[in-house]
């Protein structure tokens, strides 16, 4: 029970940073060939493109739907994940009738010099997905929009 | 058989003479006439289906269009490599066939398979196979550019397009021209969507009425009276008007006009690339050649058609012929590589007078080379075999042994009729000479004989090594041959004319003190070398084993460097960036580039031109940079053109290179580049992920230079999802709809309208208010319902901004993505080895492989098939000298004189490139046979003396037998060392840094050869030759027995 309610809390708690902010246009292609989004403190996921710039997450997704998620510092140097948490969670939401509304979460974990995980099945486009991780004590946010 | 070739033009001495003669006249003609290019034929066969699918994306090209004609083509006979690229609207495949192929049957087998793969395709959707070119078909760039701007882009477009283009068409030769630049003109009309909406009217409404918006048709014939009478419907529109005023419906009762919904007027043909020079806007047009054509006297005709052209070209227009132009390398190469054959003859006619000091006898031997000259160019126009720098560079190689065959024959011709002067009762001057040719004749057949097979493996070489190093053998052997025969004929008969018939003195054969001072020397050394032969043979054991182990330390090369005088430089700017922006930081490098001196001209073309066989996008800038001639080296110049560019556009992904080596690159591994990696599996997403692995894992690896992932990558794409739940309940199928909106977005042809010659096509497709927004193409209306209301595309899907692939490469049937890189300052070999070592833990998920290709792949190949052939040769030379000495001590003994050759080469190369490249493997095993020659002539003497002189086995019959011989040895290396001066002083010379290599072998191993023979074979015939001596005796007395 005490499960149940901890993941519905976790749960609700991530449709407060949706969409307001961190998202943005996608960025060009990054250094995997995927796409880029800059990463901030969740504190300030809010504040859409006035947040600071901390690092910047390629996300990657192939055709099995298998995501690889690569973290870069400012000049797009591949970082080190040993300080980072050791999983990713994610929040899944769909666009419906021009409305993005939430459908899911799931997990990436740790692989080498990315995090690793696979993406639910989606019947619809595009779709949005939020992460949240941790660098040391520091909470964050990275949000990708419009995937497909 | 040969002895009575000798008796024959002895005999016949004065008919040899006359045909000698005609055949230099005739000889000499036919070289002036031969084709002239700067390569031999390296063209791989290819042939290219290209596709337009307007409308397309990369994926549903690749899936629709490239994958049915890839599998179609699967299988043909001969095919090597199927390669494709799927960009926006373009699919272009090649089938790489084997050499030697005949292109037009394979076009044929092509164009049937293309006949089943059409039924697969999309409707509408028609392949076809661009026209044969070669790899060098780029011959030339013209442009027109109006630099007052009275022409606008569009007039001078259509200038180019309507006149420059089809008059060099009609041109022989000519295959191709494929315009870039300025606007090419279109009649429009451009809807509104929202006066569309307001009409009433409907995508469907609008495809129906539109589509037959104005026609000619017939109707037969009629007769009337004793005359017959062709129906015409003349219905075609004939100007903006009449498109205007055309019906397109109707709303409330009253007919509805085209211009009440849509502007019409003349615009321009969507673009997708565009061209400039000088960092100016202009129309470039790039003249490709037909394979076959010569390009030196096509680019002449070309040349003055664009003169005349000129002449006639409306005021303000200005048509820029002083580009980049083939043709200036081709001359440059072949003119200096002509200098070299030049330099090389005066070489040797001074060596030869030098040593023989003598004008009549320099004269005979020099003849050798100007009738061995004529003769292969007449067997040249017989095969059909043409100019280039590698038929060019084996005369080179082959003029200094032009004359040897010759040296040997007067030579020995001279001192027999010295001696005969000398007796009581002289023989008849032609016996004389009869048997003095007759006496040396096995040796020079023999010798000839070794170096035409050392040549013979070579041409067992594939690929594009094969072909570009072939010719260069055929001209060797060919002139070889020749200089044989002319020694056989030619010489006796000059001899016999101008020097046997000298007045009967008895005069002494007297040397030169040339001769003389180095006979003196020589004796003194050989009398040292016969008392210590052990420490001699050891020594040069030791020096030979150092030279071999020195061997595996130096660097590898495929091909070496060309100087091609201009510059190939590609820009990859990040996908997704506009044409506009690609065009102007392309335009902006080009103003840059101009301020380097060495830079003469630039010509530029961004994106893809209508009609171009490569798929670029428009991120892609290629600039042709024609480069002065300058005292500054190629690397410096190449340095500050890359220190230009980043100044300019820091962010851009450089590839600089030169046009034809870029293009021989391109042949062997279908990239740009020296190291391709390419990676291969079934998802582009996986294989950009494995590309940015490998980059991060190479990146810091010392000598590597232009390290690039191919730019395979997402890029911006505005995506409408259609709901099929929704597009169901709008009585709509989703096919329907997808099709509606490309005919509003992407627009159609609905016609054409003809404007005196000239075809233009007639576009309808919504105007940029109402398709440039997510927004407005929301509200398009795709159906009406019958209560009024209209069906928007908002409510059967959503429209977003996402990402989606430039481009999907494919290559033997599987999607690939290269990791290209150039090497700088080391060699690529090692290189390679490193690359390999960096990347062999990548972690390939199931389905993905790497292979590694580029020259290298040519470079590992080459090697590995050089060293079989080269033991090949070395077993023939072998098999040649114990046919000949029926002695395998003596055929060994001869063979000393390779290793002898090594530690020249090897120390040859060491002071210069210190690489081994391709060219310098052969070189190699030319100079085994060349080196045999000395160990030959010296053997052969001595085994003369004990058979016909009554000399006996000892340090005095080596000596004499060493002596006599050794002005013809010294003469005969001093000739082709000489003769490659002109080469060897020449690195990087345009056309000849194939043959600089060369000439750095052959001369350092003829030198080490020549000196260290002189010490070796007495040395070792001394040690070991006296058994194989009494029985190479033996048989001869036992044979001259049976003779009688």
């Amino acid at each position: 029970m005490k499960t149940f309610f901890s993941i519905i809390l976790l749960a609700l708690s991530f449709s407060l940073f949706a969409h307001e902010g961190g998202h943005g246009d996608v960025e060009d292609g990054g250094k995997f060939g995927g796409v880029l989004s800059p990463i901030v403190a969740k504190s300030e996921a809010g504040k859409g493109n006035k947040a600071k710039f901390l690092y910047k997450a390629e996300l990657v997704r192939s055709a099995a739907g298998v995501l690889s998620f690569y973290i870069f510092d400012n000049e797009m140097k591949l970082m080190d994940l040993k300080d980072f948490s050791p999983e990713i969670a994610a929040k899944l939401e769909v666009k419906k009738k021009g409305k993005f509304s939430y459908v899911g979460d799931f997990k990436l974990q740790k692989n080498g010099n990315h995090y690793k995980g696979q993406l639910p099945k989606i019947e619809y486009k595009p779709f949005n997905i939020d992460f949240f991780l941790s660098h040391g004590k520091q909470d964050l946010f990275v949000g990708f929009s419009n995937l497909d | 058989m040969l002895n009575s070739i000798i008796k024959l033009a002895l005999k016949q001495r004065l008919i040899f003479l006359t045909a000698a003669i005609i055949l230099l006249i005739v000889g000499a003609w036919q070289a002036l006439h031969l084709p002239v290019d700067v390569f031999p034929d390296l063209n791989r066969p290819i042939v290219t289906v290209m596709t337009e699918a307007p409308g397309f994306a990369p994926e549903e090209t690749e899936i629709e269009i490239s994958l049915p004609i890839e599998y179609a083509l699967n299988g043909l006979p001969d095919l090597l490599r199927l390669r494709s690229s799927s960009g926006p609207g373009i699919s272009i495949v090649h089938a790489e066939f084997d050499w030697g192929t005949d292109i037009y049957k394979n076009r044929q087998m092509v164009a049937e398979r293309l006949q089943l793969a059409k039924e697969k395709l999309p409707p509408g959707i028609s392949p076809i196979m661009t026209p044969s070119s070669s790899i060098m078909g780029e011959i030339m760039f013209i442009a027109l550019t109006s630099p007052s701007g009275e022409m606008s882009p569009m007039e001078l477009r259509t200038l180019a397009e309507w006149t420059v283009r089809p008059r060099l068409l009609s041109i022989s030769g000519v295959s191709q021209i494929v315009t870039i630049g300025g606007d090419l003109k279109q009649f429009q009309i451009l809807v509104s969507a929202e006066k569309m909406q307001s009409k009433g009217l409907t995508v469907e409404d609008l495809k129906h009425s539109l589509s037959e918006i104005g026609l000619n048709t017939s109707g037969g014939f009629i007769n009337i009276g004793e005359r017959e009478y062709l129906i015409r419907a003349m219905g075609r529109v004939e100007s903006l008007e009449h498109m205007a005023e055309s019906y397109v419906g109707t709303h409330l009762g009253n007919p509805i006009s085209v211009k009440e919904i849509a502007e019409v007027r003349i615009g321009s043909h969507f673009k997708r690339g565009n061209g400039s020079i000088n960092g100016n806007p202009a129309v470039v047009m790039t003249i490709q050649k037909q394979p076959s054509a010569e390009t030196l006297s096509l680019t002449r005709t070309i040349e003055k058609e664009l003169k005349l052209l000129s002449e006639s070209l409306p005021n303000g227009v200005e048509l820029k012929t002083d580009l980049f132009k083939q043709s200036y390398f081709i001359e440059n190469a072949i003119g200096n590589v002509s200098e070299a054959l030049r330099d090389g003859t005066i070489m040797v006619a001074i060596v030869l007078m030098l040593f023989l000091m003598n004008w009549r006898t320099t004269f005979i031997t020099l003849t050798a080379i100007p009738m061995s000259l004529v003769l292969t160019a007449i067997i040249f126009h017989f095969f059909g075999i043409g100019v280039n720098t590698m038929t060019l560079g084996g005369l080179a190689v082959a003029i200094g042994e032009l004359v040897d065959d010759a040296i040997v024959d007067v030579e020995n011709v001279h001192r027999r009729l010295s001696e005969n002067r000398l007796l009581e009762y002289p023989s008849p001057v032609l016996k004389v000479i009869y048997e003095a040719s007759k006496e040396i004749r096995n040796s020079i057949v023999f010798s000839t004989l070794i170096i035409v097979l050392v040549f013979l493996p070579l041409f067992a070489l594939s690929g594009l090594e094969g072909r570009l190093f072939s010719p260069m053998g055929v001209a060797y052997i060919i002139s070889i041959l020749s200089s044989l025969l002319v020694s056989l004929t030619v010489t006796p008969v000059l001899c016999y004319y101008l020097i046997g018939k000298k007045s009967g003195e008895a005069k002494v054969n007297k040397e030169g003190f040339f001769v003389r001072f180095l006979k003196k020397y020589a004796q003194r050394l050989i009398e040292i070398t016969l008392v210590h032969p052990r420490v001699i043979l050891i020594g040069v054991g030791v020096i030979s084993f150092i030279a071999i182990y020195a061997v595996t330390f130096m660097g590898r090369d495929f091909l070496p460097t060309f100087n091609e005088g201009s510059a190939t430089i590609g820009l990859q700017a990040a996908p997704g960036i506009s044409l506009f922006t690609s065009n102007q930081k392309g335009m902006e490098v080009e103003k840059a580039l101009l301020e380097i001196p060495e830079v003469k001209s630039t010509t530029r073309r961004v994106g893809r031109a209508e009609m171009d066989e490569h798929a670029e996008g428009v991120s892609w800038n290629e600039i042709d940079v024609d480069l002065h001639k300058s005292e500054k080296s190629k690397e410096k110049v190449f340095s500050q053109i890359r220190t230009k560019i980043k100044e300019v556009w820091p962010e851009v992904y450089v590839n600089l290179g030169q046009p034809i080596s870029h293009r021989l690159d391109h042949m062997l591994s279908g990239v740009r580049s020296q190291i391709a990696l390419k990676i291969f599996g079934p998802d582009i997403v996986e294989l950009r992920r494995l590309g940015g692995e490998i980059y991060q894992k190479i990146k810091d690896i010392e000598g590597l230079t232009d390290l690039q992932v191919e730019p395979l990558v997402q890029i911006p794409q505005l995506k409408i999802f259609i709901d099929k739940e929704e597009v169901k309940k709008a009585r709509m199928s989703a096919g329907t709809m997808a099709k509606d909106l490309e005919a509003l977005l992407n627009g159609y042809s609905v016609g054409q309208l003809i404007e005196g010659q000239q075809i233009h096509n007639i576009l309808l497709r919504l105007d940029e208010k109402s398709r440039s927004q997510p927004e407005t193409i929301e509200n398009i209306s795709l159906k009406l319902l019958p209560t009024g209301d209209h069906v928007k595309v908002k409510e059967l899907g959503n429209v977003y901004k996402g990402t989606g692939p430039n481009m999907i490469n494919r290559e033997g049937l599987q999607r690939r993505l290269v990791v290209s890189a150039n090497s700088v300052g080391v060699d690529l070999n090692e290189l390679v080895s490193t690359i390999k070592k960096a990347i062999q833990e990548t972690n390939l998920p199931t389905g993905y492989h790497i292979e590694i290709g580029g020259q290298f792949e040519g470079q590992e190949r080459s090697t590995r098939q050089m060293i079989w052939l080269g033991l090949l040769s070395l077993l023939l030379i072998f098999l040649v000298l114990f046919f000949h000495f029926n002695s395998a001590v003596l055929a060994s003994q001869i063979m000393l004189n390779i290793p002898l050759a090594l530690i020249g080469s090897v120390g040859a190369i060491y002071l210069t490139s210190r690489s081994f490249s391709l060219a310098s493997l052969i070189a190699f095993v030319t100079l085994c046979g060349i080196a045999s020659r000395n160990g030959i002539m010296m053997i052969s003497h001595y085994l003369h003396l004990m058979m016909e002189e009554n000399e006996t086995f000892g340090k005095k019959m080596i000596i004499r037998g060493t002596l006599e011989r050794l002005v013809p040895v010294l003469m005969t290396a001093l000739t082709a060392i000489l003769a490659l001066t002109p080469l060897l002083f020449a690195k990087g010379e345009p056309g000849k840094e194939i043959l600089h290599p060369v000439a750095v072998v052959i001369v350092g191993g003829l030198l080490t050869s020549t000196l260290l023979d002189l010490l070796v074979t007495p040395a070792i015939f001394w040690l070991f030759g006296e058994k194989a001596a009494q029985k190479a005796i033996q048989k001869y007395q036992r044979s001259k027995t049976e003779e009688f």
